[in-house]
């Protein structure tokens, strides 16, 4: 009997730890984080995939991650060796929870790299951006 | 569950006795840390994908480094453990004051694990606050990667302890076994390059698992979602070893 009990706990744990995935449906996701629940989506754009994930809301930030989850041919044959280091980065961005109630496109600037993206994020690829940039 | 309590005692009794030996293990990986800092700390990386990230050589070997010592230091750690004790070494401590061997077995393991516990949490610190890497991800995740890596070691340590006739067959099955994962693991050649059929087997290998995971963590920064397939292949790999390793030891006449 404890046996049973104890694997319900340790799996109301790990469905606890869930993420929703909202598929394609930015509007999905952006309702989920609004709520403050984990969720994730998939932008495609063109052959480009960039997956955006909401871990959870701690101490007035929501923490929010876009993954390169593949690039589009057209950038590949662009630019190969850039696309080829990007595959599989992530950008991980503490944003404040007002920002996300009051701005709906904090995401279009993130990605287009505006002051938001400066200000909130951290990771692989804005250190590949600052490198390029510096050289 | 009087059996397993009395083993456990028995053997942190046992490990209290053995506290220099313990020591030179707690202490061995922090050196061996602390003098690759050395080395590479000042050294940039021009040859990988990851140098446009601005990486340092120390950043990215850091966790090939990890899974090697972690999975070296407990795997040797345990691998005395039982066969250390049988005839003509000693006598099973269980024999003496009449522990079951499920009692015994779980007792020696958990005594262990914790000292393991320990030891990965002394490395994480080594590694990634006295001596810091770079690290994207998060540290629990990083830990937790670490701590499985230590836990498959002392599990295979165990395993060939319980497996082997005699002191010095055990004690040449550890190189042998850490070398094959280690060659197999993609820390020497990385597993793209690898014909496809060898690195589709390699990649669901214990060390190939904790190495790629702890990287892609630490250097691509990503989610704990993204390493979560992996972990379950670790635990996976933790309890299967567990169960045969204690399959054998039930099994045997004395």
């Amino acid at each position: 009997m404890k046996y049973i009990l104890i694997i319900i706990l340790i799996g109301l744990i790990f469905i606890s730890g869930c993420t929703i995935d909202c598929g394609k449906d930015l509007d999905c996701f952006k309702e989920q984080v609004q709520n403050y629940n984990k969720a994730r989506v998939n932008i495609i754009n063109e052959g480009t995939n960039i997956r955006i994930t909401c871990r959870g809301v701690s101490k007035d930030i929501c923490l929010i991650s876009f993954k390169i989850e593949e690039v589009s041919e057209d950038l590949r044959q662009e630019d190969p060796i850039s696309a080829k280091i990007v595959v599989g980065k992530t950008l991980n961005c503490n944003i404040p929870l007002e920002v996300l109630e009051q701005d709906e496109d904090y995401f279009d600037k993130i990605l287009s790299f505006e002051e938001e993206f400066d200000q909130y994020c951290t990771g692989p690829i804005k250190d590949i951006l600052i490198k390029t940039i510096e050289t | 569950m009087k059996g397993f309590t009395r083993a456990l005692k028995l053997e942190l009794e046992n490990m209290k006795e053995r506290k220099f030996s313990l020591l030179f293990y707690l202490i061995a990986p922090l050196l061996i840390i602390a003098l690759f800092y050395m080395i590479t700390s000042s050294l940039t990386l021009d040859w990988t994908n990851y140098a446009s990230m601005g990486l340092r050589i120390y950043d990215f070997y850091v966790p090939n480094i990890l899974g090697i010592v972690v999975l070296f230091i407990t795997t040797q750690l345990m691998v005395l453990r039982i066969i250390g004790e049988r005839a003509p070494y000693g006598t099973l401590d269980r024999e003496l004051i009449a522990i079951s061997k499920s009692g015994m077995f779980f007792g020696k393991l958990i005594a262990n694990l914790i000292f393991v516990f320990l030891q990965c949490f002394l490395i994480f610190l080594s590694a990634y606050v006295f001596f810091p890497a770079k690290n994207y991800g998060s540290p629990i995740s990083v830990f937790l990667f670490i701590l499985l890596i230590g836990i498959f070691g002392a599990v295979l340590g165990f395993f060939i302890s319980i497996m082997s006739k005699n002191k010095e067959q055990a004690v040449q099955l550890v190189p042998f076994f850490v070398l094959i994962l280690m060659v197999l693991s993609g820390i020497l050649i990385p597993i793209d390059l690898m014909p496809t059929d060898i690195a589709t087997i390699t990649s669901i290998f214990p060390l190939t698992l904790g190495t790629t995971s702890l990287k892609t963590l630490t250097l691509d920064g990503v989610g704990f979602e993204d390493v979560f397939g992996n972990m379950l292949f670790l635990i996976f790999w933790i309890v299967g070893l567990t169960f045969i390793s204690l399959l054998k030891f039930k099994l045997e006449r004395k």
